[in-house]
């Protein structure tokens, strides 16, 4: 086995309770690394694509990749959840950071498969190599902090009481259980798995909790070349402002001013790009008020050099509360988004998304659906129950989290996303989501690159598959001009593919503002002594990337009706602010893109799959008549 | 007499090591370039020359600077004329998700 994996998975079928291991392929995973890229293999080959995503025939994957625990990796605290979405019907993966991931590495396994459904509530103990399944009927109904609080109590009289501190938990919490399709999976109390749906997937299994602990630690292949290569990453590191100052200080939401400023903010369900009370919620005035900078350091992630986690306490009611955040996603969804701008409002509502186990970013833009569904007449005043729904109310604000978790009234609709909320309401434009995932913290219209990676997201409206915000706005790793749409289709592909490959080592993209290929190369090649080069690894990213569209094509018939954005951000132009007068010009950058992907309408061809190494998958197309061409 | 006014912001630890977050820098001409005007505020002048040199060549290298929300670079760099009403935001390198 090469180094950085321990060499086995776990597979549990809950219907008849059985555990069963088995090891890894080694060339298997020469092809896939790990977290992301293995799990998006086994799902393609696992998964029916057509299987309903709350039915038995759906898994969750819990994956760790080679880099994950080992300590001196910058920001390999990692782990990632892959399944199908019942939020977008895609193949989807969803990252995490925390503590949870190395630990469920040194409790002996590189992954979990969930397969099947369980009769009742239950959690696995995840130990020293053993994989034990346990009842949860106690703690079905019990929130995030609480069902980890309890899971650790009930362990800790096995391991022993100072030993109690390194069991880790990923839970779900009540939106889990009541199948909300934007629930997440919590670890470590507040960090998630966050978009998709994944956590209401483990409640469709009635899988309430994994903690994993254990002393194992994955090796190293080449112990002196990857202390060279450590040392080499840590200067670098430490030489960007970017990752040795601005995001440790303020966090990611140091991005709020910027953003603002460039008219790129998305505000009141992306109706303008400029929110004027921006400022309020900055990470300037979060890292002067709000943050707790004790707590912060124990929030920060296993073996994280950066640190950009947050730990905040609001003390004045009537939104009393603490935890972990906010971050740059959250004080838009919860503030410019919904027209919020009372940190403590936002604070407290994104604490409440941790404790009752919802996507931020999706909670808080649902909201903002509904809001303009509001604002434009299309929701019945009794549907509310006198609850006033509109821009920059705080209260109704906390109040539709607490419902959205519970199903309760019209938090219903809102557990079932943007777009389903808008099609019943009558209005399905006013849903800003690809592929049925609701979009995140920047409006295309000034940043035309991003909106191109947004179309063309494999899990949905993400940031996330290619942060194209970095080069063209923050500079990073060099500034291109955001409303130029010369040369994005293959900047976007070259993104994609990279972001696939970090999402399967798994370490944090966060490196990438410091690190780019040819490091992870270094780091992929110290720890598992293959020898693998730079190109090697942005073509396992493209093949990662076919996958995922492969399987989307059989789920949904995924293509080029798909890769699209909505109207208004086509044609309604910004209405004000420096990227006044913009649209996305989609089409342009699109054709581009599939010239450089190899693909046709959205689809890759026989012969692209083939140059990857998926034959296997092209016949899958071409069995179900899909290939194009 | 004062011809024009130029709002500046600074922000993240620019506004700790400087002790303001914006301000009005008044010129009296019809307009300025941006290295020009950014020397007329002597203390954020004084802070950012150390990194960036004596006339701010490496400016737009070490901070991200927008002329009313665009970035410098692609209104002209350091030769960016500015005229009364026009905003200058200066950010330290920044990035997140």
């Amino acid at each position: 086995m090469p180094g950085g994996y321990i060499g086995k998975i776990a597979r549990v079928n809950l219907w008849n309770s059985r555990v069963s291991c088995e090891s890894l392929c080694e060339s298997t995973l020469m092809k896939w690394i790990g977290g992301r890229g293995l799990g998006v293999y086994l799902a393609l080959k696992e998964i029916p694509p057509k299987a309903d995503p709350f039915g038995p025939l759906n898994k969750a994957y819990v994956m760790t990749g080679p880099l994950t625990g080992i300590l001196g990796v910058p920001a390999s605290g990692r782990w990632c959840s892959v399944t199908k979405s019942p939020l977008t019907n895609t193949i989807h993966d969803a990252q995490s950071g925390g503590k949870f991931g190395p630990y469920l590495k040194f409790a002996g396994f590189d992954a979990i498969v969930l397969e099947e459904v369980s009769q009742h509530p239950v959690y696995l103990w995840v130990h020293d190599g053993k994989v034990e399944i346990r009842d949860a009927c106690h703690l079905w109904g019990a929130d995030t902090h609480a069902t980890t609080d309890a899971i650790v109590e009930e362990l800790s009289a096995e391991v022993g009481k100072s030993e109690a501190k390194d069991i880790k938990v990923a839970c779900i919490g009540p939106a889990g259980e009541n199948l909300s399709r934007i629930a997440c999976i919590i670890n470590d109390k507040a960090r998630a798995a966050g978009r998709g749906g994944h956590g209401a997937v483990w409640g469709s299994k009635k899988v309430k909790a994994i903690a994993v602990y254990g002393r194992e630690k994955p090796p190293i292949a080449n112990q002196s070349k990857f202390s060279e290569v450590v040392k080499e990453a840590m200067r670098k590191i430490k030489e960007s402002p970017v990752t040795s100052e601005s995001l440790p200080k303020y966090g990611t939401a140091i991005l709020v001013n910027i953003i603002n400023n460039a008219g790129i903010f998305p505000t009141r369900n992306f109706q303008t790009g400029v929110f004027p009370d921006a400022r309020l919620i900055s990470g300037e005035t979060i890292a002067s008020t709000t943050i707790d900078w004790e707590k912060q350091r124990e929030e920060v992630c296993w073996g994280c050099p950066i640190g950009c986690a947050r730990y905040s306490r609001i003390t004045k009611p009537p939104f009393t509360g603490e935890g972990g955040g906010p971050e740059y996603e959250t004080v838009w969804s919860f503030g410019a988004h919904t027209g919020v701008s009372d940190l403590a409002a936002v604070s407290k509502a994104h604490f409440l998304t941790n404790e009752l186990g919802l996507d931020a970013i999706s909670a808080g833009h649902v909201i903002g659906t509904l809001m303009e569904l509001v604002q434009r007449g299309k929701v019945p005043e009794d549907v509310l129950r006198g609850l006033k729904v509109e821009w920059g109310n705080g209260e109704a604000l906390v109040e539709l989290v607490w419902r959205m978790a519970y199903r309760s009234g019209i938090g219903c609709d809102l557990a079932e996303g943007a777009k389903r909320l808008a099609e019943k309401y009558g209005a399905p434009e006013l849903a800003m989501v690809v592929r049925g995932q609701e979009l995140p913290a920047y409006d295309p219209r000034g940043v035309q690159g991003h909106g191109l990676a947004y179309a063309t997201s494999n899990r949905g409206g993400c940031h996330l598959r290619a942060y194209l915000i970095s080069p063209e706005v923050l500079g990073v790793p060099k500034l291109v001009d955001r409303f130029d749409i010369k040369d994005k289709g293959p900047l976007v592909k070259e993104f994609q593919d990279v972001f696939a490959v970090v999402d399967s080592l798994v370490v944090c993209k966060f490196d990438t503002f410091a690190l780019w290929t040819d490091d992870f190369t270094k780091f992929m090649n110290a720890v598992t002594g293959w020898e693998l080069s730079s190109k090697d690894l942005e073509l396992i990213g493209e093949r990662i990337y076919n996958a995922e569209r492969v399987f989307n094509i059989l789920s949904f018939g995924d293509g080029k009706e798909y890769d699209t954005l909505p109207k208004r951000l086509l044609e309604e132009p910004m209405p004000e602010g420096p990227s006044k007068g913009r649209v996305v010009k989609l089409d342009e950058m699109l054709n581009d893109y599939y010239k450089a992907r190899g693909w046709i309408n959205g689809r890759p061809t026989r012969a692209k799959l083939e140059e990857l190494g998926l034959k296997w998958a092209a016949d899958l197309l071409e069995d179900e008549g899909l290939l194009p061409g | 007499m004062i011809s024009m006014k130029v709002l500046v912001e600074v922000f993240a630890n620019l506004q700790e090591k400087l002790g303001w977050a914006s301000r009005y820098v008044e010129v009296d001409a019809q307009e300025i370039d941006l290295a020009n005007l950014i020397k007329y505020v002597q203390d954020l002048y004084d802070l950012i020359s150390k990194e960036t040199g004596r006339d701010l060549e490496n400016l737009l290298d070490n901070y991200l600077v927008f002329v009313n929300g665009i970035h410098a670079q692609f209104k002209g760099g350091l030769q960016t004329l500015l005229r009364d009403g026009d905003k200058v935001s200066i950010f330290p390198p920044a990035a997140g998700g």
